[in-house]
């Protein structure tokens, strides 16, 4: 009995290895090493725009030009997005093109895009991008150069007016991909779309029942904070990001660091080299630190945006020093326990007076692997022109629009019940752009910036936090 | 003095005996509590849902939000279509796994050699590799041979979670079972195919439950896969719970519960209906003789 079991034994061995060299000859005869061109991209780099398919369109403008086209859209779900899902028929009308949307959810949103980007599988003609995720699907020329498509008549309309963007806004979605090289430069990778501005929202009623200002100083700002505080009532001061991420760097403490005349890095010869630990970087940093303990919510360090805003809304914070367009959806009727008490300030001056704002914008991007440019070009055209944006606007929930004339004409009538948003805005718009500079680590290098921020909050020397922190930094900066 | 005799079922109150059940009901409150605040969230209006613990109006307006063309509205996907998607491509994979994993198992579980050791280690290694550690070179390769966003492709991704799963689980099965049964039916004159298919597979029936059943869990909740590989067509009740999570400001936490609610169902039914075999064979094969 054993024998026959041998027997079988020895024979199924056979036929598993035969089978298995079919299988696996079956498999090499597939061309799977063509991927090994991952990353290679087709599109430009290094800010060139040789070769754009952007030159292959030609003749009259006309909207209808890749009528029958179905263009697929990477998107996350946000209130821009919301705004614009309804007009999405009117877009096909215009151009016979059909555009199915993909949303996937904000936490997950870039690691999709990622994979989408590097595979260069062309399964997304377009998609929703921050201005900083440019320095990272940029230079490996995942990125379609939009310079060639604005600059070509025959595939924008005359009435298309890209200079109506804020110039910030543009300048951020600029750059020519050379280490110590300013934003504004090389290609446009992106079009803003929705943009936001760093400042102060408090609460109002609060403000007026303490017979309170908002402050115009920093150290003024400390000292606020630390009043409103009363942690017996459940209630403190200011609320601004504190988790170990990228994203607590750039609004309220970049906004402020640079007001106080700190720089991230100086350049010289093509090399950078990290000024965290200059000494206005150092005071600053170590005051920011103070006034959270101080003034800021218990758990400061896993806050991120919804929390602050969150906080403001239900009235337990007095202050958020955040985005401008995260703020405001808390003071539409009904939508928080404050609404309607909230208004907006600019946030402290620096010391020479400086106004100088950091700037998130929600962009469209072109997958350079898109098989329909033209369909996508005419989508990301129609969706940041002045027509979609001024019907988007009137929606209510698209704060900030990116263009000069759709602010003051449709976004300013939202404004009636937000005191302090539009004057706010008037105030910090000519010094809004991105404040950091430009480099391709800049994920890598602004989370350690972070978790230094962070092991200050906890106790840590900051002087020494921070020379630690620079050292890496220019060291990771300067690689590749 | 004796103590006094205990009838069955009749427990000792001691001080020890009482501080344990305490504690088992505190593990019992604790376990179940995120559950239970599931439950209580989905039946939050979008007022209340942040700013309120226990005490709330219940609405059922989530449910129907999110079955309804208000919920495709807000994710872009159809909660349905994603439903059916998920039955139909979990429900493959784990047939496919069954198909090739229960000889497979049979196999592992009857003959050693040499490697075969290594072997089942490099199965069940393909359940340990992090998915975002193969999942370029795969959506690569998806894209390349048109699988991207198809169920097919989905079937054939997650059998890198059931198939580990359903040749570990039924090898040992395998193995516990008396070879003497097969090897009578050898004598008997059936050939080493009918002794497998007519003596040992309705042996391991109630294993093939257990590892059917678990496989189907792993396959519905996995999450990676289907957020890469599909698209709006054929994405998976996982991602398309995870798209109420909102952005911008905007997390829509109840719609979110309800969907993950609904989305339990399914291997819950499962779960209830192979109950009979379950609870046989989710210990029978723990033990080894």
């Amino acid at each position: 009995m054993s024998t026959s079991a041998h027997r079988g034994h020895d024979h199924s061995r056979r036929s598993v290895l035969k089978s298995l060299g079919l299988a696996g000859g079956g498999l090499a005869s597939i061309p799977l090493l063509n991927a090994c061109g991952v990353g290679t991209g087709t599109g430009s780099s290094g800010g060139a725009s040789a070769g754009s398919a952007a030159d292959e369109v030609t003749g009259a403008f006309d909207w209808k030009k890749a009528s029958g086209t179905t263009l697929n859209v990477l998107q996350t779900p946000h209130p821009y997005q919301q705004s614009f899902q309804p007009l999405l028929g009117e877009f096909t009308e215009l151009t016979g093109i059909e555009v199915v949307p993909e949303l996937v959810p904000e936490a997950d949103y870039f690691t999709r895009l990622n994979t989408e980007l590097q595979g260069q599988g062309g399964n997304y003609d377009v998609f929703m991008t921050g201005a900083y995720f440019i320095w990272t699907y940029g230079p490996p020329g995942w990125m379609e150069d939009l310079g060639p498509w604005i600059a070509n008549e025959s595939a924008t309309n005359a009435d298309y007016d890209f200079e109506d963007i804020y110039e910030g806004l543009r300048k951020a979605t600029q750059w020519d991909f050379q280490t110590g090289s300013p934003i504004g430069t090389g290609g446009q990778w992106a079009i803003p779309w929705g943009f936001e501005t760093n400042v102060i929202a408090y609460n109002k009623r609060l403000f007026d029942e303490r017979g309170v200002r908002p402050a115009e100083t920093f150290d003024e700002l400390v000292e606020l904070a630390t009043d409103l505080t009363d942690r017996s009532a459940g209630r403190y001061g200011i609320a601004f990001r504190g988790s170990k991420s990228w994203a607590t760097i750039h609004p309220g403490y970049m906004t402020q660091y640079t007001r106080e005349g700190a720089v991230d890095y100086t350049s010289a010869d093509g090399e950078l080299t990290a000024a965290m630990n200059s000494p206005e970087a150092v005071a600053f940093t170590q005051k920011w630190a103070d006034l959270a303990r101080n003034a800021g919510p218990a758990n400061w360090t896993s806050y991120e945006y919804p929390d602050c805003t969150r906080d403001l809304g239900n009235g337990s914070a007095a202050m958020v020093f955040d985005a401008d367009s995260a703020t405001y959806p808390q003071n539409q009727p009904g939508a928080s326990a404050e609404a309607g008490n909230l208004a907006w300030h600019p946030g402290p001056a620096g010391p020479d007076g400086s106004y100088a704002t950091n700037l998130w914008t929600w962009s469209w991007g072109m997958n350079s692997a898109s098989k329909n440019k033209l369909a996508a070009w005419l989508f990301m055209q129609w969706a940041t022109g002045k027509d979609a944006m001024n019907e988007a606007v009137q929606q209510g929930a698209f704060a900030d629009p990116v263009r000069e004339s759709v602010f003051n004409d449709s976004f300013v009538q939202t404004l009636g019940a937000f005191p302090g948003y539009q004057e706010t805005f008037e105030k910090v718009i000519d010094s809004t752009t991105i404040q950091f500079t430009p480099q391709q680590a800049f994920f890598q290098t602004t989370e350690d910036w972070a978790t230094s921020l962070q092991n200050i909050y906890n106790g840590a020397d900051a002087q020494s936090e921070l020379d630690s922190l620079a050292d890496r930094s220019t060291t990771a900066v300067n690689q590749g | 003095m004796a103590a006094a005799e205990l009838m069955p079922g009749q427990r000792r109150f001691t001080p020890a005996a009482v501080g344990a059940d305490l504690l088992l009901l505190v593990w019992f409150v604790f376990s179940l509590f995120p559950l239970l605040w599931l439950v209580l969230l989905s039946l939050k209006t979008s007022a209340e849902q942040t700013s309120t613990y226990f005490a709330f109006s219940p609405t059922l307006e989530n449910f129907s939000t999110v079955l309804s063309d208000q919920g495709t509205r807000l994710t872009s996907v159809n909660f349905l279509s994603a439903l059916v998607s998920s039955v139909l491509s979990c429900g493959g994979a784990v047939l496919v796994s069954l198909v090739i994993g229960i000889p497979a198992a049979y196999a592992a579980g009857r003959w050693r050699f040499r490697g075969s050791d290594d072997l089942m280690f490099t199965i069940l290694s393909f359940r340990f590799a992090p998915e975002l550690m193969v999942i370029v070179p795969l959506f690569v390769i998806y894209n390349q041979i048109g699988l991207f966003d198809t169920k097919l492709g989905l079937v054939w991704v997650l059998q890198l979670v059931t198939m580990p799963l359903v040749i570990w689980i039924l090898r040992s099965y395998f193995e516990d079972l008396p070879e003497d049964l097969e090897q009578a039916a050898l004598l008997d004159g059936y050939t080493r195919r009918r002794a497998f298919v007519m003596v040992a597979l309705p042996l391991v029936r109630p294993g093939i439950a257990a590892a059917a059943l678990l496989a189907f869990i792993f396959a519905w909740n996995s999450y990676i896969f289907p957020l890469i590989l599909t698209g709006g067509t054929n994405g998976t009740i996982t991602v398309a719970v995870a798209r109420y999570l909102g952005g911008g400001g905007q997390a829509y936490y109840n719609l979110t519960a309800a969907a993950a609610l609904i989305g339990a169902l399914p291997p819950l039914v499962l779960a209830l209906t192979i109950q009979r075999y379950l609870v046989r064979g989710l210990s029978f094969g723990a033990v080894k003789s």
